[in-house]
C-alpha cells in the first residue's frame, strides 16, 4: 500500500510536469529529500527514480519551456568550477572505489543546483520549491518529534525517520544531520506563514505551522545531537536580532527555552554538558583529533585527498582514565574540514566563494528591495535564506554535510532570487493605453489589474508575455 | 501507523503544492516590472510649439 502510494505520487509529478517542467523539478526535490526509494517497501527500487525524474525535467524544459533563462553569474560559474574540481580530485583520490561511490551521489546535488535556476523563475515557482523542500522533510520531523515525546525525551542514534531501515546511517537518518536540518527549516516555515501565495491564509493553518515548528524543535532536542543545539542557538539568536520587539521576544524565547530544558531527561543534559569539556568525552575528543589530522594532511596534500580521504587517518587518543585508544578511519564530522581534507586548498577556496557569493547576493537583494512594496516578499525571502544559511553553516561545523542536497538547494534558490530581482528591474514599466505612463503594481491579488487598467493581455498565453501599447505582444525574453 | 500518517501528510502536501503552483503559475504574472517608463519625445508630451 505504501509502495503503491509513493509510486502514485511519483507518477503524478511526472504527469503534472509534462504540463509545466518546473513541476518535474519539484518532483526531483521530493525524490532527493524524501527518498521514496528508501521509504517504500518495493516498486520504487526497481528503477533509478532520481535519474528518471532528472532526465524528464531537463527534456521537458528544453522542449517546452525555456522562457526567461537566468544569466550566467558568478555563483553559477563557481558552481560549475566546484563540479569540475570535485571530479578532478576524485580522479586522484587516495581511495578510488569509495571516492567514486561518493562522487556518484554527491555530484548530482551540485549539477542540479545549476539547473534549478532555469526552472524556478516566477514567485510561484520559487515558493513551490521552498514548500516542497519543507514538506518533503516534514514527514521525518513529524515521526521523530512524536517518537521523542512518546519515548520520554529521545536518545542519540535513534533512527526514527521514515527511511531508517533501508538507508542506514546516511542523510536525514543520521542524528546530527536531521537535528541540523530541523533547526534550519524553521525560518522557511515562518516565511511561508508570512508570504505564501500557494497556501491560502487560515487560522487553522497557523496551527499547522506552529505544529511543524514544534516537531522541528523536538527533533532537534530529541536527537541528542550537539550540532542541533548549536544550530538552534544560532537560529534563536538570529530570530531575536531580526525581531522588532526585542525585550518581549527575549522573555518569550527564554521562557520557552527554560521550559524545554526542564523537561529534557538527565541523559540529554549529560550529553550537552560535554561541549564545555570536549577532552572528557570520547566522541568530542575524537573530532578534535580528526580536525588536527586534517590540518596536517592538507599540508602534505594541498590539492586534497579526494572523497573519503578520512579513511587514511589514524591516531591515538589519551583517555581521561589514563588508557590509550587507537582510532582509525574516523569521519571528518565537519563540513569545513571535510572540504579541506577532500578537496584541498583550491576546493576550500571555491566552496568559500560559493558561500560568500550566496550571502553577498542575498544582502544585495535585501538592500535593493527595501522600500519597494511589490518586492517586500522578495526582501523577506532573501533575509530568510540568509538565516537558513547561517543556521545550516553553523551546525555544519560539526557534521560532515558539505554534499547534502539541502545546501545546494539553498545556493540554487539564492541564484533564483537574485535573478528574479534583476528581471523585475530590467522590465519596462507597464504602459497604459492613454494618460501618463504609470508603473502598474502587478501584485498577485490584483492579477486582473493589467486588464482592468486597460492594458491588454494576450489571453491563453503563458504569463511571460505582455501586450505592448499598440496591443501587439511584446516578449520579455 | 505513525509513519503512514507522516507519509500521507508529507506527500499529500507536496502534491497539493504542485497542483496549486501549476494553477497559479498559469494565471499570475511572473514578474513585477520596476523599470522606469520609456521617455517620450517632448513634442508629443506638450503638444506646444
Amino acid at each position: 500500500m505504501r509502495s503503491l502510494l509513493l509510486l502514485g505520487v511519483y507518477l503524478a509529478y511526472l504527469s503534472l510536469g509534462a504540463g509545466a517542467p518546473f513541476i518535474c523539478a519539484l518532483g526531483y526535490i521530493w525524490v532527493d529529500l524524501f527518498t521514496p526509494q528508501n521509504v517504500a517497501y518495493s516498486l520504487m527500487d526497481l528503477f533509478p527514480v532520481s535519474l528518471v525524474m532528472a532526465v524528464c525535467t531537463i527534456v521537458f524544459y528544453v522542449t517546452m519551456d525555456r522562457r526567461s533563462p537566468p544569466r550566467i553569474t558568478v555563483p553559477m560559474v563557481l558552481l560549475f568550477g566546484w563540479i569540475c574540481w570535485v571530479t578532478l580530485t576524485t580522479s586522484w583520490a587516495e581511495f578510488q572505489d569509495p571516492a567514486w561511490f561518493k562522487w556518484n551521489w554527491a555530484i548530482k546535488s551540485a549539477i542540479f543546483a545549476m539547473i534549478l535556476p532555469f526552472l524556478f523563475r516566477s514567485r510561484v515557482q520559487i515558493e513551490a520549491a521552498i514548500l516542497t523542500v519543507l514538506l518533503a522533510i516534514s514527514g521525518n520531523l513529524l515521526t521523530f518529534g512524536i517518537k521523542t515525546i512518546l519515548s520520554g525525551g529521545g536518545g542519540y542514534g535513534r533512527q526514527w525517520t521514515l527511511a531508517s531501515s533501508a538507508a542506514g546511517n546516511n542523510g536525514l537518518n543520521e542524528s546530527s544531520t536531521i537535528a541540523l536540518v530541523a533547526a534550519a527549516v524553521i525560518p522557511l516555515v515562518l516565511f511561508i506563514k508570512r508570504q505564501s501565495l500557494i497556501i491560502p491564509k487560515s487560522r487553522y493553518l497557523n496551527l499547522a505551522y506552529a505544529g511543524i515548528i514544534t516537531f522541528a524543535v523536538l527533533t532537534c532536542l530529541g536527537s541528542f545531537a550537539r550540532a542541533g543545539l548549536v544550530a538552534l542557538f544560532v537560529l534563536v539568536s538570529l530570530i531575536w536580532l531580526r525581531s522588532r520587539h526585542k525585550l518581549i521576544m527575549l522573555v518569550f524565547l527564554a521562557m520557552v527555552g527554560a521550559g524545554l530544558f526542564a523537561v529534557m531527561p538527565d541523559s540529554w543534559h549529560e550529553r550537552m554538558s560535554t561541549m564545555s569539556n570536549p577532552q572528557g568525552d570520547t566522541s568530542a575528543a575524537t573530532r578534535l583529533a580528526v580536525w588536527q589530522w586534517t590540518l596536517d594532511y592538507v599540508q602534505q596534500h594541498p590539492f586534497g585527498g579526494g572523497f573519503d580521504a578520512y579513511r587514511a587517518n589514524s591516531f591515538t587518543l589519551h583517555m581521561p582514565d589514563g588508557t590509550e585508544q587507537v582510532e582509525r578511519g574516523r569521519a571528518f564530522h565537519s563540513m569545513y574540514f571535510e572540504v579541506l581534507g577532500e578537496q584541498g586548498y583550491v576546493g576550500f577556496a571555491i566552496f568559500s566563494g560559493l558561500i560568500g557569493t550566496f550571502f553577498l547576493g542575498m544582502m544585495r537583494v535585501s538592500r535593493k528591495a527595501k522600500g519597494i512594496p511589490e518586492l517586500a516578499w522578495l526582501r523577506d525571502l532573501a533575509q530568510t535564506l540568509m538565516t537558513f544559511g547561517a543556521v545550516y553553516l553553523a551546525g555544519g561545523a560539526f557534521v560532515g554535510i558539505s554534499f547534502q542536497p539541502l545546501l545546494y538547494y539553498m545556493l540554487a534558490l539564492g541564484i533564483a532570487v537574485s535573478e528574479y530581482y534583476r528581471r523585475c528591474v530590467a522590465m519596462p514599466a507597464a504602459v497604459l493605453p492613454c494618460g501618463p505612463t504609470t508603473p502598474v503594481p502587478l501584485e498577485p491579488s490584483s492579477s486582473a489589474a493589467p486588464a482592468a487598467a486597460g492594458y491588454p493581455v494576450r489571453r491563453g498565453s503563458p504569463s511571460g508575455v505582455w501586450a505592448g501599447r499598440s496591443g501587439r505582444p511584446v516578449s520579455l525574453q | 501507523m505513525l509513519d503512514g500518517l507522516a507519509i500521507l501528510v508529507s506527500c499529500g502536501g507536496c502534491l497539493y503544492v504542485a497542483w496549486r503552483a501549476l494553477k497559479l503559475d498559469r494565471t499570475l504574472p511572473w514578474f513585477t516590472p520596476l523599470g522606469r517608463p520609456p521617455r517620450r519625445p517632448r513634442a508629443l508630451e506638450t503638444g506646444r510649439r
